[in-house]
């Protein structure tokens, strides 16, 4: 299990993140969101040690990884800026990476490569963007890492090879009960794929849960009553959002639906629909605090 | 007005549809109300234009609304007994039962919850 406790990191008199803590239970994926900008790769690089974190620690197992090599040997970072060794080709970078990683198994290097159907021989500055990001996984996992750290992996990658990565880190996680951190935007992949999520809006790590407890946690209510309503008749609910276009009310009401659906129900409307929301609507409700009239720019 | 579930497998303009259907029938739109522009619903909703035209076309042909040239799209005076409107209820509701009979729903529990639905709705 990784955990990250309380790690800031500044640049300079700018600070990039604040007080951020999570874990990673052994064999759990999780989801790491929010915009450009907001600090995922500062906070994956954190965790690698790659940057030396300004405030908190980042245990393994309850061992910390500042400067340990021994604890670094069990982590992975897949950067979003692939890097290769000049001119190399996969083999070269297998051989370089075993020689930083006591585990590089050459058996799951070799089937991988089988499997995403790379050549191994050629040069890695002559495969798409896509195809390095596959050679790049590719020798991850042949790492066999304890915590695996990807950034935007999926960034460039077919449908198919999507669909496979998503397959091979699920199953990955599984076998050895690795702990893997995922950078990403599509949230509609993520939701498939990581049991936990974290939101990093405004420097800090706003939302921390499990995707069923967040999928759970939140509904949107469509409502329509004989009389026009307004948000100060719905006392006593939570409401995230609200809004009216004459008598039909959508509201995003917080806490558990199926209560919620009763006490609305109960209200005696002319029709109540309820929407589970997609990791996406929540996250966007949750970031949401501009709003353009693009109507205007065209 | 719209609100598209994006969990759900139904199509888009099927949804689009199925909400104004929906909407008339309870009487928030009204014989001959105007419908908002197509352009305001895709803006509303996030749809591509073209998906939301769909949904407008088939309520045509369905006859449930009409169109001025120039002016828009507005609801058929008859749309609210519109036997279309009905018999794409009468579908849900078959198709709900239907998959509740091999979770062993019988013809009473059906029975015991029409009387009890009809109930509460007085």
């Amino acid at each position: 299990m990784i955990e990250i406790i309380n790690v800031t990191k500044k640049f300079g008199d700018f600070t990039a993140i604040q007080d951020m803590s999570f874990k990673v239970e052994n064999g759990s994926i999780y989801g790491l969101v929010g915009y450009n900008g907001a600090g995922k790769t500062t906070l994956l690089k954190t965790i690698a040690d790659v940057y030396r974190a300004d405030g908190g620690t980042i245990t393994i197992d309850g061992k910390k990884i500042a400067d340990s090599a021994k604890e670094k040997e069990k982590i992975f970072y897949v950067p979003d800026d692939i890097y290769f060794v000049a001119n190399s080709t996969m083999d070269k970078m297998a051989k370089f990476y075993a020689g930083f990683y006591p585990k590089f198994n050459y058996e799951t290097y070799n089937k991988l490569v089988e499997v995403f159907g790379l050549n191994p021989k050629k040069r890695l500055n002559g495969f798409s963007k896509g195809m390095q990001r596959q050679a790049e996984m590719v020798l991850a996992m042949s790492t066999r890492p304890e915590v695996l750290l990807l950034d935007e992996s999926f960034d460039g990658l077919d449908p198919a090879k999507r669909a496979l990565m998503r397959e091979l880190i699920i199953e990955y996680a599984n076998e050895t009960g690795a702990s893997v951190i995922i950078s990403s935007h599509n949230l509609h992949e993520l939701e498939n794929m990581c049991d936990h999520v974290g939101l990093i809006n405004g420097k800090k790590l706003v939302i921390n849960t499990s995707v069923d407890d967040m999928s759970a946690s939140v509904c949107k209510f469509r409502i329509i009553f004989n009389d026009k309503k307004d948000k100060e008749d719905f006392k006593g609910f939570d409401i995230k959002d609200f809004k009216r276009d004459g008598k039909i009310i959508t509201m995003v009401i917080a806490g558990d639906y199926e209560e919620t659906e009763q006490k609305l129900s109960d209200m005696a409307p002319l029709l109540l629909e309820k929407y589970p929301l997609t990791l996406e609507e929540i996250f966007l409700n949750e970031m949401e605090d501009k709003s353009y009239d693009i109507t205007k720019i065209f | 007005m719209i609100t598209i579930d994006y969990k759900s497998r139904l199509p888009v303009y099927e949804q689009i549809k199925n909400q104004i259907m929906t909407l008339i029938q309870l009487g928030i739109l009204k014989a001959d109300e105007q419908l908002p522009s197509i352009r305001s619903l895709s803006a509303e909703t996030g749809v591509n234009v073209n998906t939301v035209k769909r949904a407008v076309q088939d309520l045509e042909e369905m006859g449930i609304i009409y169109s001025v040239p120039g002016k828009g799209s507005f609801v058929s005076e008859d749309a609210f007994a519109n036997t279309r409107i009905k018999e794409k209820a009468i579908e849900e509701i078959r198709h709900a039962i239907t998959s509740a009979i091999p979770k062993g729903i019988t013809k009473e529990d059906i029975s015991e919850l029409v009387e009890k639905i009809f109930t509460e709705v007085k």
